[in-house]
């Protein structure tokens, strides 16, 4: 887990120059106090950016790149976020040039794998930013709390199994195995009586069929079926003329029911190729049908009470609302009855594919059987030819119907069609005149019809398997995708509980430390209806939701802000910090002081940054928290310098150092010096007058020298003698400086001379090891000397 | 803590998938199908369509049967 070391930010937002932020080696939590507008949210700001490459409110406003750089940074100058995070070299930088061009230089794999393990991370929270959540749907809700760990990959896979298993329904070839089965199924009926689903109960058919004849056979399996026919074929005078006869029955029988099936066919696929047709010529129509979700989420704005406004919702152009309505329904009705038509397309289309496709198969079957009888070569030529053309239109069908072109059949395709149909019904007639002319005894038609009906029989049963089988391989996927999805609707609802009941417990708990002993507990998340997900609490002993039906403003505040906790502490991977900026606006004192407890009673190891305008509540952050090792900091708008810390030396130096010789920095240079100048009088203990309150801070330079001076000629007269004191006492930068109104500015080398001169007095007294003044308070034992922290530098002291 | 208790979303499936391997009275191969593809993170509508439709044909092994007389 990870937590803060420093950041430091430049050129961006409300910093103009480097806004330098330690949080010490151990990480430590940060309250930072600073007026409204003196730009506090610019390390709010900062810090989203570096993790996430965008800053949410300003990205919501289409305010983006520009709005990040600070107005006053020189072109060619990056505005630059520095962050370092505690660990071993984990410290990068991102940089924005003047053309608005990112780039990010990432110290080591590490550093890239903690900022990558922070990006999905719950890490700041605004004030803006409390109530969000609780004004949501409760479907967006739930959908929020679902990507809070990774859900989406669970909703991935509930949509791929749903949408699979709605497409297999409507396969093709599975709706035309069921109606293959069902004609099937209707002709055994008709021919037999019953359904004959497998070879066995064939045979057992068979069996029936063959009994009259008394062949001493009885048909049990297809050895005796074979020797059975073998009976039957003998028991005439000819087996060949029977065997002839019972064939010529049969070609008849296809031929009538193939003749039977293009006479539907035709009208059937000329009422497709002229309806889609016309679709096609559309196509600019039937592809506005994408819009048309767009345009009935659009219509129930514009036609909601709420909606008032005389221009389009969409481009904001002036359009009169009445006459708008009028135009989008009217889009809407011709978008409907296009949808229809193309809906009526789409049914005729699967109706004549399948169409296509057995009277193919049956003109295979009689080509392929038939083709050693003699006299029927104009049969066998039309079914080779139609199959070829009808193979080409099948093609041409599907590909025209997925690009939404215009479909052409093949040449000849509707003659010889119709020659085919024509072909099957002249051989039918023929086939049976043929068979009649073969002089068959009675009992030889009886042979010659049972034998035509195992050959009937046989080829249905064939395709009434071949089908099922088809059916029952659609099935065996559909029943198990179907009872994996209801399974999974069902854990995944469970985990979604699991989550909402383990967020609920912190949320409940959070809530109760910030409102003890109020009308409102037991404040948790659940599940609505199948889709959704809302608070509910106990108010006054009643279970109520949503939260906005009884609790006031700043309950809310106190919901979103324990939600955000307790999401934080559950889900984060890999932040050990978090943010709160500003939001407890709405609370009053004794709420502040239970979420200051919360924090840390709950986040005792964890790092806060909180940012506050008010003075109060930075007040009682400091007064709670700075027994428990937090620091503190104030920034201020500081006019063309921007947003500066507190006033640090280092801060001041650098300033100087970037507007030098652009900016006038006399300003700059009297707070510098007074700066150092407070930080050795706070050391050495130097006395000075008494002041009132802000008039005590407002000291200026050749008072604090005197009283230095006066100080040292007391305690360390040998350092007294220093040449500093007397170059800045009778320095006329300093008499330029003693005026905070003063109009004079001090430029070119004056400035050097004014920081050599500052730069000496400094390291007189500061340690450059321990970054510490020597100060009265660390006294050198057994010697009459003072000392930094570390002692390394040490003065006289008597 | 209280974290312990949430699965992550790929823990949710994995026990799931894992439940449903077991279980005698699905269709193996088609829980194998899906098993497969969220193992190579390919598992869409689409493939899963096309999966199956090679495990339809596998199971019929005498062929597709659309355009097959044509």
């Amino acid at each position: 887990m990870t937590k803060l070391r420093k950041i430091s930010v430049s050129g961006f937002r409300g910093a103009r120059f480097a806004l330098p932020i330690d949080f010490t080696k151990n990480g430590r939590s940060l309250a930072i106090f600073g007026e409204n507008a003196a730009g506090k949210s610019t390390i709010t700001d900062a810090l989203e950016w570096f993790l996430t490459d965008r800053v949410d409110h300003l990205w919501r406003e289409d305010c983006k790149q520009e709005a990040l750089r600070h107005v006053l940074v020189a072109e060619g100058d990056d505005s630059t976020v520095a962050v370092e995070f505690i660990g071993d070299s984990l410290t990068g930088e991102k940089r924005l040039s003047s053309a608005l061009k990112t780039s990010t230089d990432l110290a080591n794999d590490n550093t890239r794998a903690v900022v990558e393990g922070l990006k999905d991370d719950r890490i700041i929270l605004r004030h803006a930013d409390i109530v969000a959540f609780l004004d949501q749907r409760k479907g967006t809700k739930r959908k929020a709390i679902a990507d809070i760990i990774g859900y989406e990959e669970i909703n991935k896979f509930r949509d791929a199994i749903q949408g699979t298993l709605n497409a297999l329904k409507r396969e093709p070839a599975y709706t035309g195995a069921k109606t293959n089965a069902e004609t099937l199924a209707g002709e055994m009926v008709r021919d037999i009586g019953q359904i004959v689903p497998d070879r066995q109960a064939f045979l057992t058919i068979a069996q029936s069929i063959a009994a009259p004849f008394e062949l001493g056979t009885a048909i049990t399996d297809e050895a005796t079926f074979a020797e059975s026919v073998k009976a039957l074929n003998s028991l005439g005078n000819s087996e060949e003329k029977i065997k002839k006869a019972q064939r010529l029955d049969q070609l008849a029988k296809a031929c009538t029911a193939l003749a039977a099936e293009i006479t539907t066919f035709i009208p059937d696929a000329e009422a497709f190729f002229t309806s889609y047709n016309a679709l096609a010529k559309e196509r600019e129509s039937v592809n506005q049908l994408r819009l048309s979700d767009f345009l009935s989420k659009g219509r129930a704005v514009i036609e909601s009470e709420d909606y008032v406004d005389d221009a389009c919702p969409f481009c904001l152009s002036a359009y009169q609302l009445g006459l708008l309505q009028g135009e989008v329904a009217k889009r809407m009705e011709s978008m409907s009855a296009i949808q229809e038509r193309l809906d009526t397309a789409k049914a005729q289309k699967v109706a004549v594919l399948q169409a296509i496709l057995s009277i193919g198969m049956q003109a295979k079957a009689i080509g392929e059987t038939y083709s050693d009888l003699t006299g029927f070569d104009d049969l066998m030529s039309a079914t080779k030819t139609a199959r070829t053309l009808l193979r080409a239109a099948h093609q041409g069908i599907t590909a025209a119907f997925e690009g939404l072109t215009v479909y052409e059949a093949p040449d000849g395709f509707e003659d010889d069609i119709a020659r085919l149909q024509h072909c099957c019904e002249t051989v039918a007639a023929k086939a049976e005149e043929e068979a009649g002319k073969l002089g068959l005894s009675e009992q030889e038609k009886q042979v010659a019809n049972a034998l035509s009906s195992f050959r009937t029989l046989e080829g249905q049963v064939r395709a009434y398997e071949r089908a099922q089988r088809v059916i029952d391989s659609y099935e065996a996927q559909i029943l198990t995708l179907g009872e994996i999805f209801e399974r999974f609707v069902t854990v995944q609802n469970a985990a979604l509980q699991s989550v909402l009941d383990t967020i609920s417990a912190d949320v409940g708990k959070f809530y109760a430390k910030l409102h003890p002993d109020e009308s409102v507990d037991n404040v948790r998340l659940t599940m609505v209806g199948e889709e959704g997900v809302e608070f509910q609490y106990a108010f006054h002993g009643h279970e109520v939701q949503p939260p906005r039906k009884y609790l006031s403003e700043s309950h809310l505040n106190s919901l979103g802000v324990v939600l955000f906790l307790a999401n934080a502490r559950i889900f984060n991977n890999q932040a050990r910090f978090l943010v709160l900026d500003d939001i407890v606006t709405s609370f009053d004192t004794s709420h502040r002081r239970r979420l200051l407890r919360l924090l840390r009673d709950e986040f005792s190891d964890w790092q806060i940054i909180v940012l506050t305008h008010e003075s109060v509540w930075f007040e009682i952050i400091k007064k709670e928290m700075a027994q428990h090792g937090w620091n503190f900091h104030e920034v201020r708008a500081d006019g063309r310098n921007g947003i500066v810390m507190d006033d640090s030396p280092a801060s001041l130096k650098e300033i100087i150092a970037r507007k030098r010789g652009k900016d006038d920095v006399t300003n700059d240079l009297r707070k510098l010096l007074e700066m150092v100048l407070k930080e050795i009088c706070a050391s050495l203990e130097v006395k000075v007058a008494f002041r009132f309150n802000e008039w005590n801070e407002k000291r200026m330079a050749d008072e604090l020298i005197s009283q230095i001076r006066s100080t040292l000629g007391k305690k360390s007269p040998e350092l007294n003698k220093n040449n500093v004191f007397s170059d800045l006492a009778g320095s006329a930068l300093v008499a330029n400086l003693v005026s905070h109104d003063n109009t004079d500015k001090i430029v070119g080398e004056d400035v050097d001379v004014l920081l050599e001169d500052i730069e000496k007095l400094v390291s007189l007294f500061y340690c450059p090891e321990c970054e510490c003044f020597i100060s009265t308070r660390v006294q050198v034992p057994g010697e009459k000397a003072i000392s930094c922290k570390c002692g390394k530098n040490q003065i006289p002291w008597k | 803590m209280a974290i312990e208790k949430i699965q992550s979303a790929n823990e949710v499936l994995d026990t799931f998938m894992g439940e449903q391997a077991e279980d005698e009275s699905l269709d193996k191969a088609t829980v194998a199908v899906i098993a497969g593809l969220r193992a190579g993170d390919k598992l869409t509508r689409t493939n899963l369509l096309r999966k199956l439709d090679e495990a339809r044909k596998a199971a019929l092994k005498d062929g597709d049967m659309q355009g097959e007389g044509v």
